[in-house]
């Protein structure tokens, strides 16, 4: 138990849009998760932040107090709140006692716009009109829906469960119902994706305490284990986003690279899972999450079947995920480590897992092909 | 597989199946350049030793498997009245 780590104060702000500063989301999430663990900033010893926009998590400190801790920053796309989370632990495992971790960005409207530089490829991919996220999301999920044989209709179906979840929960984004016929007829983005199929960059902070062995149980009545958390990256033949090309033979994913090494590593098996979140920047990607990390082996009947509702088999981004919160992308990561480690609590802000759920998983994944998963666990 | 810097140029087969598809419903924003924007198709194109991406011609209905070739396409017109082109595939009967 003492070398274990494990989560004992968590909040999140509510997504959206934000007028404020970015610094002021970050604060309230440390202030919030500060609270929820009984202790105050002097009591942190390291602290790591993450954003994708150009504010520096490392000065937060001016705002909660210059007590000379270690803060670092991290900075890794869709899935810097996972590694954000792997840094922050690998520090307690390296001795010391309490973490905090921090993620958030705000983001304006509309999808993101790629630098080709920033990734090393040529303007001419950017001034063709290749260089798209969600045109890149439209592609995958087309040849994933055709691999596996599902249908078109299991994409509406994705966004109609989101959000349901989002209706329910006080701090999602977009909270009103949509059934799997509007979102199927809606406005087409990028074939076969419609606008109720995508995420939406915007707002947020999400922050959680750690805390390491016995210190855990005296700070916190139902600490959460962190059982695993695992970074991969992309290996041939895997399918990233912004690729003027891709190779033959067998498809590799880092997030089922990331998703077996988290499993290993919490000595659980997928079948174990009783409530997760993967991540859902669009439908299809939902889908495809639900394969690579093993949860789901045929989705198109699970999804037909409620197995992803609240009571279903394995109730799936039960805060609405990325669909319905939208994505602060330094925030996202840890918007589903907060929402999972809740219910495992019992005490989730939408709807709550029923059955006293024990052992929890969560996905992020993005550019330029990495992704992080944990599993958490009751120690109850 | 590992990165190489001993690389040499290879002539791809010009004629391949559509892999993936999608169409560009929305306008991009810069540095996207056009002479007036009207949704376009984009696929993944498998020419056997790759898989390439790239503009598909001349329709926005398409399937996987569809039969295509390489072609030219015009890209913009630069402010000196220069068009630029770009590559893209076209059904092949």
């Amino acid at each position: 138990m003492s070398e274990d780590v494990y989560i004992v104060g968590a909040s999140r702000t509510v997504f959206g849009r934000f007028e404020g500063e970015d610094h002021d989301l970050a604060e309230e999430a440390v202030r919030g998760a500060l609270a929820d663990a009984g202790i105050t900033w002097r009591d942190v010893d390291v602290a790591v932040g993450g954003t994708n926009g150009e504010t520096k998590p490392d000065n937060l400190v001016s705002r909660l107090g210059l007590t000379a801790l270690p803060f670092i920053t991290v900075k890794n796309g869709c899935a810097t709140g996972g590694v954000a989370l792997l840094t922050a632990r690998n520090m307690l495992m390296d001795g010391n006692d309490i973490a905090c971790v921090v993620g958030y960005d705000n983001h304006s409207r509309g999808a993101f716009n790629a630098s080709p530089a920033r990734y090393g490829i040529g303007d001419w991919y950017g001034q063709t009109g290749m260089m798209l996220t969600t045109s890149y999301f439209g592609l995958k999920a087309r040849r994933y829906l055709h691999d596996h044989a599902i249908s078109d209709r299991t994409l509406g179906m994705v966004s109609k469960k989101a959000f349901d979840y989002g209706e329910a929960h006080p701090k999602a984004w977009r909270r009103k119902p949509v059934s799997v016929d509007e979102a199927m007829d809606a406005e087409v983005i990028n074939d076969p994706l419609t606008r109720f199929m995508f995420c939406a960059p915007n707002a947020g902070g999400v922050a959680l305490v750690l805390a390491r062995g016995q210190r855990a149980f005296d700070m916190c009545d139902k600490p959460v284990k962190l059982a695993a958390v695992e970074l991969r990256g992309r290996r041939p033949g895997s399918f990233e986003v912004f690729s003027p090309w891709l190779s033959l033979g067998e498809r590799t994913s880092p997030s089922i690279d990331a998703a077996a090494a988290a499993f290993a590593a919490a000595h659980v098996t997928p079948a174990d899972v009783q409530v997760a979140q993967v991540q859902d920047t669009d439908s299809g990607a939902e889908i495809i999450h639900l394969g690579e990390t093993g949860l789901c082996t045929d989705q198109a009947a699970a999804f037909a079947r409620g197995d992803f509702d609240i009571d279903g088999r394995l109730p799936i981004n039960t805060d609405g995920g990325c669909l319905a919160n939208g994505e602060p992308v330094g925030a996202s990561g840890l918007r589903q480590v907060y929402e999972v480690a809740t219910q495992l609590q019992g005490r989730a802000e939408g709807k709550q897992v029923p059955g006293a759920p024990r052992v929890g998983f969560t996905h992020v994944y993005g550019a330029p092909g990495i992704s992080a998963c944990t599993v958490l666990t009751t120690t109850a | 597989m590992c990165a190489g810097v001993d690389v040499k140029d290879v002539a791809l087969p010009t004629q391949g199946t559509v892999w993936s598809w999608t169409v560009q419903r929305y306008e991009p924003k810069a540095p996207f350049r056009s002479d007036g924007f009207t949704p376009f198709a984009i696929g993944y194109v498998d020419l056997g030793p790759v898989i390439v991406e790239g503009w598909l011609l001349d329709s926005t209905d398409w399937s996987i498997g569809d039969p295509v070739e390489l072609a030219l396409a015009t890209a913009w017109t630069d402010v000196d009245g220069v068009v630029v082109h770009t590559y893209g595939f076209r059904a092949r009967p």
